[in-house]
């Protein structure tokens, strides 16, 4: 059996591979799906548009996270600010699943779970955008070097970044962490 | 960094990449997959109806208003020398003309109508 075509064309497959992954990178960043998903749409189609001159699968994840950062930047910049109700409603309506396996943990580790994942939300979206991408893009396995081209930075504005978001989590997440800690 | 920052540091990152990694998987992407397909597809499709039809409409394989001489193959997307994209023609469309002369006497040629593009 023959496979369709857009399964043998190689950007097709390298768009699927790596979508989920911007999606969810976007959607920390911007805090609302329809607008992470638009604004991955615009840097796909962009990208994906100019296919001849850069080798996709190569390089294009790191000109898409790339893309997405600034335009999630841009995006978030200039959007109205938000009131700190708002966020915790955003909190609310979140699916993002708690850091727990539900189906073998307990009642508490449920409820302890839950409240952990509620926190670093609630932390996480509290962060200035460039901080948090820069944290993010550290977490997905990027460099130092590949964030400061992602956030078009010195590489010591990144680890400054980097540093800044740290502290500033581990500042808001101390009671969590503390009982983590030996 | 202390000591006690640093094991803080990598709780923290810890707890950053469970959230990363579950946000990551709650994401459904299929719908943006599909998009994505759509629209290449559609930008294919467009490119083949839009280049036979201008080519009939106006001759364009004879056309060369500012004697930079006619391409090969005049292809949606092909940039020929100009820098009308930095302005935004061609970026829904793929038409990216060098021909200013052309595209201020005649518009457009795609007829895409996109309504972001300056040539609408």
């Amino acid at each position: 059996m023959t496979q369709p075509s857009h399964m043998q064309d190689p950007l097709e497959l390298w768009a699927t591979e790596i979508a989920q992954r911007a999606l969810g990178y976007a959607i920390t960043l911007v805090r609302n799906r329809q607008d992470a998903e638009d604004i991955v749409h615009d840097c796909f189609s962009r990208l994906l548009a100019k296919s001849d001159d850069y080798n996709l699968p190569r390089d294009g994840a790191k000109l898409l996270f790339k893309s997405i950062t600034n335009a999630c930047i841009n995006h978030t910049t200039r959007r109205r600010p938000e009131s700190s109700l708002y966020e915790q409603e955003l909190v609310k309506r979140s699916k993002v699943q708690d850091p727990v396996d539900h189906r073998t943990a307990g009642p508490l580790e449920i409820a302890m779970a839950h409240e952990l994942g509620r926190a670093v939300e609630l932390a996480m979206n509290e962060l200035p955008v460039a901080q948090r991408a820069a944290v993010e893009l550290r977490s997905l396995g990027h460099t130092l070097v590949e964030v400061a081209e992602m956030l078009d930075v010195s590489h010591a504005n990144a680890r400054v970044l980097v540093h800044r978001a740290r502290a500033e989590l581990a500042a808001r997440l101390s009671p969590f962490i503390e009982e983590t800690l030996p | 960094v202390t000591d006690g920052n640093k094991r803080a540091f990598s709780a923290v990152d810890e707890l950053v990449q469970g959230y990363v990694a579950r946000t990551v998987d709650s994401a459904d992407a299929t719908e943006l997959i599909a998009k994505i397909r759509a629209s290449r597809h559609a930008n294919a499709l467009h490119v083949e109806t839009s280049r036979s039809d201008r080519d009939q409409r106006i001759g364009f394989n004879n056309f060369d208003p500012v004697g930079h001489g006619v391409p090969e193959s005049i292809g949606a997307g092909i940039h020929l020398g100009c820098d009308d994209s930095a302005r935004g023609v061609g970026r829904i469309c793929g038409w990216t003309p060098c021909w200013s002369a052309f595209s201020s006497r005649f518009g457009c040629p795609t007829g895409c109508r996109f309504r972001t593009c300056p040539r609408y």
